[in-house]
């Protein structure tokens, strides 16, 4: 057993001892208390008990005064005195015994006590009875004797009536007073046989008086009534006398019921007092008992653990001592004989191994002495050596250190390094102060990095102000990891820069940042070359997608002027049909127009997209202006109002009147839409300008003299300033998808600019905005061409007419028979090379569409002058970018047509051509 | 630690297992939705039973024979019903009212009183009925016959109180039969009754009188004695001076054979008809009066015959060494055994085996009995608690010597009410 579980055991013990004694102490008070309460509450109960035995008893007695009382003192009186008196006894025996049925409920009473409210139910059912017959019977009493009125009273008045009646009648009063003899008998015994005597002799008197013949029929029948009602009277006597003699009974049986019950709690209660007596002196008894037992088992305790602490422990710890002392004195081999299990045992182990071993070292010291002093010597040469070496080393280290610094100082960057704590810059190169813009004398010892990244503003590449320690070597210091960054950097007195920087903390071994090393360089140049690649990239970007839009444009304006030509060939030919006043000729006259206007606006976009040169005349720019409005009133909602000011004497232009058109169209147009929810007023005007040479600056691009000045102006929202430049930039729209290209302005600004004009704009936000464009005027004269109408050139020739698309190889047959010549039309390549092949002498022309399928007009014409080498050929597209003047020269074609053809253009170019005349065209 | 770890995971089971069995193993509690409340019995408790009869005086022989017919029904039962034993606690109610008044609250005094074995006298269950009922308790007669306490004419009776209920016969018709015999049979004319202001004896010669009178007779006396009397001379005086040929005198013992030896000492009345009723089909009655009583009529209920009757006679005589004084312990046997059968129908019983007992399902249940096989025939109990189906008999005691079973044995007249 170890020494804990001894102390353990004797704590046990003595912590056992106490809790026995609290607990014997505890148990004998509770036990006391108990009896206490039972003693207390036995006695009350006791008291209560003889309380109601009292009351009941009193009651009775009270009772039981009233009969003997109320002949003398009367009824009232007596019920006064005795009567109400004994109700209010039994009231309060009934609260009593409740009570007491209460009491014994509630307490810790034994047993037999507990089950006593049975009798206590009885006693309180029997003291209520008592008060209910008592009362009863009073009143019975009160009807059989009460003065006057009470039954005896008229028994006694009858008798007396009767007596007053039989006065004279010797028998019959001898009778009589028989008969009242046992009456008053009866009155004094109350023995029913002596009334029922009576009853006899009132028989036997009836009987006679019936048959006296002394006796007059009046009197008899007052006699007999006499009698007759004496009897009743006396049998209402007997039946009262019944029922009281009843009660009395019933009171005695319950005064034999409710004395034994009394009689029985007063001796439960005592019994529970004694019994309460009796375990109070059980509990003094077994308390000093179990307090002896607990003292000699805690003496023998004590003593037992006295004894096994002097054993187990004590006797050990001196015989330790005395080995460890004999140890101190030098006697190494002393040994601590213990065999024990306990820590005092394992102590002694201890000891003892630990004396062995300070033995055996001891012996050994010397000889290690030796070797070590040996080892000493070695070690101290070894050292010596070492030194040596640091020493080389530390020479090595300074070369290396003016090779580093020599580094740095020629480095092509600035390097520095702060001290993390305090800022401090400890090390900085001439690049680095050429880069910060300062110098040693002006950094001087204090050169701090914390304030001096206050002096200037740097901005992250978003944009955003750096805060001190946002820079890369204060964000290294701080964050105690690399940062690489790019900054630029805001300093007065200096231009702008592009900074790049790579800062890292140095740390110790303990993981704290000593300083921070930043190399840093000026990137302004490079920045800045980056951004002009990107605008040349950007340039680039589109001039690809230009020519990608001219790829598309060539496409669709093949297939656009193949529709044109059809609508454009069957206006014509109806034109052609109707009679001159016909209504139905001036819509097929703007069909035309409008038809000649597509055509047009189809070589604009050809020409946009070849950025060509187009066709320049002088043109009055007013009528262009009129005509574009009159097209614009018909497209824009009525809401948005038209005022125009035209200078028809404001000069011409030379211009090409679609472009200028285009001008006109897209810059009305675009005032139109900005007012187009809310309505509003568009203001055009057109007048002549007088441009000074003095203030041409304010007109770039401008050459001094006379300019057209075409002004459109709208009341919209006005355009926001900040993307004002951005306008007349291709593709750039405000509009949602679908609402516009942003060519628009774009196209504008490439006209005006091709005419060596000027396009400005003014803006006002919510109010509206106003296009100026400036178009120098010629003056030369004008030469108006009216359109000179002359006969359409005819001839009677045979020619064939090949086109894929069926509806213009019709239209073109029927115009070409129209103009009187012999047409055969096809729609396949294939078999109008067929068919000349087969009568090459059949025509005198072909006239060819150039896309068509299997073989192109190009490839048929090829073969066909192969098979017939003089045979005039006239060649019609819609658009192909395979087909030039220089093409159609070699391939012997003699004429080129653009379509949609005008009937005019086609009579002439037909007759040139077979009138052996070379004509080409190449729009 | 590791030792007090120890104790701590030993004593924690057992704690969960006492918890467990203490609280877990209790059955959901019985609540009592009974309108007059329950008598819970604990296991192993007895079934307490209040007997309510005439310990004393002359009519002890009468409250006897109702104990032991009661006894009879228990040993019937092996002495238990529903695993519970019988506690009977036997009050004296001397054949009194006051006296059945007083013994009823001695029995309702304890709230454990399951019901009522009672009355011998009609007048103690007169008072004791009344206090019964309000009590919420069911009280059974093998005895009572005063028709005063359940119907007359078919409706409730003056003294009738819920929860009463009796095996013995109705005798409003005991009167109108004997009225019938002395009439049609005997051709008296001139009656003098006399009854001991008893509801029982009161209830037979009120009955006797307006039977007599309808049949055209005379009552030529009614007059009462009172119960104790001894000196019946002026009473009988009074019989012959009204000139009686019959007197008719349900009465109890002592007062019955007073009046009969009067009534023989008196050379007047020796031609007098004597009639009483069934109170003095008695073996001790005829003990006492001997000789004195030959000649003498009796009214009574018609004593049951069949097989059960034999075998249960047998074990009356087996039980108590002696012939029974009269017949009536059959009633109180049928009034026991029904009790029984009620309980046994109406009480919950718990696992644990403790009984409830609703005091209204305990009425409901008797009232409730339909065909029952008693030994006095097959009872079915009225609204007014009359479980028996009367039928009367005129006795004639010829032969004092052969006993009451002679007497009964010999039937002058049967009078079965329709």
């Amino acid at each position: 057993m170890s020494i804990s579980s001894k102390f353990g055991l004797g704590g046990s013990l003595f912590l056992g001892l106490i809790v026995m004694v609290a607990a014997t102490g505890y148990w004998s008070l509770q036990s006391v208390r108990k009896a206490e309460s039972a003693i207390l509450i036995s006695s009350e109960i006791q008291r209560l008990v003889l309380d109601m035995d009292r009351g009941m008893e009193k009651s009775r007695r009270l009772y039981n005064a009233f009969f003997l009382h109320y002949p003398m003192i009367g009824f009232e009186a007596a019920h006064r005195q005795y009567v109400q008196p004994s109700i209010r006894q039994i009231a309060k025996v009934i609260g009593t015994s409740q009570l007491l049925k209460r009491q014994i409920k509630l307490s810790s009473v034994g047993g037999a006590l507990q089950k006593s409210h049975i009798d206590l139910n009885l006693y309180l059912s029997s003291a209520r009875r008592f008060a209910q017959t008592s009362i009863e019977s009073i009143e019975l009493e009160t009807e059989l004797s009460a003065p006057k009125r009470g039954l005896y009273a008229q028994l006694m008045r009858h008798l007396q009536a009767l007596e007053t009646e039989l006065s004279g009648q010797g028998h019959f009063l001898n009778l009589y007073h028989e008969m009242k003899s046992y009456i008053q008998e009866y009155r004094i015994i109350h023995r029913r046989f002596l009334m029922q005597s009576a009853f006899n002799v009132s028989f036997t008197l009836y009987r006679q008086i019936e048959t006296a013949p002394i006796l007059g029929v009046q009197d008899r029948e007052k006699i007999t009534g006499l009698l007759d009602q004496i009897i009743d009277i006396s049998e209402k006597i007997l039946e009262t006398d019944g029922q009281i003699t009843s009660i009395f009974n019933d009171i005695s049986l319950q005064e034999k019921t409710e004395a034994p019950i009394s009689g029985s709690l007063v001796q439960l209660a005592a019994e529970e007092m004694q019994q309460a007596r009796r375990k109070i002196a059980y509990t003094h008894k077994v308390t000093v008992i179990l307090i002896a037992g607990i003292a000699l088992f805690g003496v023998l305790a004590a003593l037992g653990i006295w004894k096994l602490l002097n054993d187990n422990i004590t006797k050990k710890i001196i015989r330790l001592t005395k080995t460890a002392k004999e140890f101190r004195k030098g006697n190494l081999g002393v040994c601590f004989e213990e065999e024990g299990k306990d820590e005092i045992g394992q102590l002694a182990v201890t000891f003892n191994i630990m004396a062995a071993r300070i033995q055996a070292f001891v012996d050994g010291l010397e000889s290690k002495v030796e070797i070590r002093t040996n080892e000493l010597k070695s070690a101290n040469n070894k050292l010596l050596r070492e030194v040596e070496d640091r020493i080389k080393a530390q020479a090595n280290l300074e070369e290396t250190q003016a090779i580093l610094q020599a580094a740095l100082d020629n480095s092509q960057a600035g390097i520095l390094i702060a001290e993390a704590r305090t800022g401090k810059v400890q090390y900085i190169n001439e690049v680095g102060l050429f880069l910060m813009g300062e110098s040693k004398q002006t950094i001087g010892d204090s050169f701090n990095i914390f304030t001096y990244v206050r002096k200037f503003q740097g901005y992250d590449l978003d944009g955003n102000l750096l805060e001190p320690g946002g820079y890369p070597v204060t964000r290294a210091i701080r964050e105690g990891k690399p940062v690489s960054m790019e900054y630029w950097v805001k300093q007065s007195g200096r231009e702008d820069r592009f900074m790049w920087a790579n800062a890292a903390p140095i740390i110790n071994t303990k993981g704290e940042v000593l300083a921070g090393i930043s190399i840093f360089l000026d990137i302004t140049k490079r920045k800045m070359a980056e951004k002009e690649k990107e605008t040349l990239e950007s340039q680039l970007r589109q001039v690809y997608k230009m020519e990608a839009i001219g790829i598309l444009a060539g496409g669709i304006a093949h297939d656009f002027n193949n529709l044109l030509a059809v609508i454009i060939g069957y206006a014509d030919l109806a034109k052609q049909d109707i009679p001159g006043e016909h209504p139905a000729k001036l819509q097929i006259e703007e069909i035309l127009k409008a038809g000649n206007r597509a055509r047009d606006l189809v070589k604009q976009i050809l020409a946009f997209s070849r950025k060509s040169q187009v066709g320049r005349f002088p043109v009055q720019i007013h009528s262009i202006v009129t005509e574009a409005l009159h097209l614009l009133r018909a497209s824009i909602p009525a809401t948005i109002e038209i005022r125009q000011e035209i200078d028809t004497e404001c000069g011409s232009v030379l211009a090409d009147q679609t472009q200028i058109h285009q001008v006109v169209l897209n810059l009305c147009t675009n005032a139109a839409q900005v007012m187009e929810k809310e309505g509003g007023i568009l203001d055009v005007s057109l007048t002549r300008v007088e441009i000074d040479p003095a203030r041409m600056i304010g007109f770039p691009g401008l050459g001094p003299g006379p300019h057209v000045k075409l002004t459109v102006k709208d009341t919209g929202k006005g355009i926001d300033k900040q993307i004002l430049n951005k306008i007349f930039d291709p593709y750039f729209t405000t509009k949602e998808i679908g609402k516009g290209s942003g060519m628009g302005l774009a196209m504008v600004h490439g006209i005006v600019k091709s005419h060596k004009g000027l396009i400005q704009v003014d803006t006002i936000s919510g109010m509206g905005s106003v296009f100026h464009v400036y178009l120098p005027v010629i003056e030369e004269e004008i030469l108006i061409q009216d359109k000179i109408i002359t006969p359409l050139l005819t001839g009677t020739e045979h020619i064939l007419v090949v086109d894929d698309e069926a509806p213009i190889a019709e239209m073109t047959k029927r115009r070409l028979e129209r103009l009187g010549y012999q047409v055969t039309s096809l729609t396949s390549s294939m078999d109008a090379l067929a068919l000349f092949r087969k009568y090459p002498g059949r025509f005198d022309l072909v006239l060819t569409d150039q896309t068509m399928p299997h073989l192109t007009g190009e490839k048929m014409a090829q073969e066909m002058i192969r098979i017939q080498k003089d045979i005039p050929i006239i060649l019609s597209t819609g658009y192909s970018s395979s087909i030039d003047q220089e093409k159609i020269e070699r391939l012997g074609i003699r004429a080129f047509l653009m379509k949609p053809t005008e009937i005019r253009e086609l009579s002439d170019c037909v007759r040139q051509v077979l009138a052996g005349q070379k004509q080409s065209k190449i729009d | 630690m590791p030792r007090f770890k120890s104790i701590i995971s030993s004593a924690l089971p057992l704690a969960v297992w006492f918890v467990f069995f203490s609280c877990g193993g209790q059955a959901p509690s019985f609540e009592c939705t009974d309108t007059l409340g329950c008598v819970h019995v604990e296991p192993g408790d007895p079934l307490k039973i209040g007997v309510l009869q005439a310990l004393s005086g002359k009519v002890a022989s009468l409250g006897m024979e109702q104990i032991r017919g009661f006894e009879l029904a228990i040993d019937q039962k092996n002495g238990q019903v529903l695993g519970h034993s019988f506690l009977l606690q036997k009050e004296d109610t001397g054949c009194t009212s006051e006296g059945g008044a007083n013994a009823v609250l001695k029995i309702l005094a304890d709230p454990q009183t399951i019901a009522i074995f009672g009355t011998t006298c009609s007048g103690a269950a007169r008072t004791a009925s009344h206090a019964m009922s309000e009590a919420g308790l069911v009280m059974i007669s093998g005895n009572n016959s005063a028709p005063f306490l359940t119907s007359i004419g078919g409706k409730a009776a003056p003294e009738w109180h819920p929860g009463y209920f009796r095996t013995a016969n109705n005798e409003e018709n005991a009167g109108k039969a004997a009225a019938i015999f002395a009439f049609q049979k005997l051709g008296i004319r001139r009656v003098a009754t006399i009854n001991d202001t008893d509801i029982y004896t009161r209830g037979l010669t009120d009955g006797f009188r307006q039977s007599f009178e309808k049949q055209g007779g005379k009552i030529v006396l009614d007059t009462s004695i009172n119960k104790g009397e001894t000196v019946m001379g002026p009473v009988l005086t009074a019989v012959y001076n009204a000139g009686a040929q019959l007197l008719f005198f349900p009465l109890f013992q002592p007062e019955g054979n007073l009046i009969l030896t009067a009534a023989g000492e008196n050379p007047e009345l020796r031609n007098i008809v004597l009639m009483s009723d069934g109170a003095l089909i008695e073996d001790s009655f005829i003990q006492d009066v001997r000789e004195k009583g030959k000649g003498m009529y009796f009214v009574g209920p018609v004593s049951p015959k069949n097989p059960a009757v034999d075998a249960l006679s047998r074990k009356y005589l087996a039980k108590y060494t002696t012939l029974p004084a009269n017949y009536y312990y059959l009633n109180a046997y049928d009034a026991a055994m029904l009790l029984f059968g009620a309980i046994e129908t109406i009480a919950v019983q718990e696992a644990d085996g403790s009984l409830h007992i609703g005091r209204n399902a305990l009425r409901r249940a008797l009232y409730a009995t339909r065909d029952h096989k008693g030994v006095t025939g097959d009872l079915t109990c009225d609204e007014f608690g009359d479980c028996s189906q009367a039928a009367f008999n005129v006795l004639r005691l010829d032969d004092p010597d052969a006993g009451v079973r002679a007497l009964q044995e010999n039937v002058i007249f049967t009078y079965t009410p329709e």
